[in-house]
């Protein structure tokens, strides 16, 4: 075999690109403890929200046990997690299904 | 439980403490410390120490990452929290004592500093207790077997976090 001879490389089949552009979900759930204002006024705090906003988020935290308050890449969504943590909030973070 | 109240006056805000609120407030301070400060806390706090330091990835094929994230804000974290409840034992602890209680002068930093510490402390108290329905409703409660104290005390905090939120609000 030459091995000057151009070859045709072939491609991996992934969907890691399509990976790469799904962000990754900063999720807040309930909690029995943090007050409603508490968690609004965090929400302002961390993510310069307005309060109509922040209040609505907090709402679907309250009502449907969970809301994506923030997404973007890992280090931000870590990031943001770490300073809900910080804040005493429940949050996790996941890929975009 | 006596009432706390606050003075009016546009800066800082003036806190009064019972006494027997005053201490509850630092024991269960100093008990939350050494929860922030140990990765291994005493038997039967493990749930309190992971309600302070949840978990980022719910996903267990992510646990390498969530050691790197435990890894790399734990130790900050930490440290952020125990500072924050350290001031807040000194600020009562250097309060002006009368016959009310103790007073405490909270600028918008303390206060904001309180209103972080005060949640730390419900968390705590609330998971030790059992806490799993709003505390909204105070009065609502499947909780059996818990002290009326402790109780007591966690609905007293709820209502002080409140205040002191309605008032940075302004």
């Amino acid at each position: 075999m030459n091995s000057a001879l151009p070859v045709e490389i072939q491609e991996p089949i992934s969907d890691t690109s399509v990976d790469l552009d799904r962000p990754w979900n900063v999720v807040v759930w309930n909690d029995p403890v943090n007050l409603m204002s508490y968690v609004v006024l965090i929400f302002q705090k961390l993510f310069g929200y307005s309060h109509e906003k922040a209040t609505r988020l907090m709402l679907e935290v309250h009502n449907d046990g969970r809301s994506v308050v923030i997404s973007g890449r890992r280090e931000q969504a870590e990031h943001y997690v770490a300073q809900l943590h910080a804040h005493g909030l429940w949050a996790t973070t996941q890929r975009d299904s | 439980m006596s009432d706390y109240r606050f003075e009016h006056g546009d800066d800082p805000l003036l806190l009064t403490l019972s006494d027997p609120e005053a201490e509850a407030l630092i024991d269960l301070a100093r008990s939350t410390l050494a929860v922030v400060d140990s990765p291994f806390p005493a038997a039967g706090d493990e749930a309190v120490r992971s309600r302070l330091f949840p978990r980022a990835y719910l996903d267990p094929t992510e646990d390498a990452a969530e050691f790197a994230f435990q890894a790399t804000v734990q130790s900050d974290m930490a440290q952020i929290r125990a500072n924050a409840i350290t001031a807040f034992i000194g600020e009562i602890d250097s309060g002006k004592h009368s016959r009310r209680g103790v007073e405490v002068s909270l600028d918008v930093d303390a206060a904001g500093r309180w209103i972080g510490v005060i949640n730390d402390l419900r968390l705590t108290l609330g998971t030790r207790i059992g806490v799993s329905d709003s505390e909204d409703d105070p009065g609502h409660s499947e909780i059996v077997g818990v002290g009326q104290g402790d109780r007591a005390f966690y609905t007293w905090m709820t209502y002080l976090q409140e205040e002191l939120i309605s008032r940075l609000m302004i």
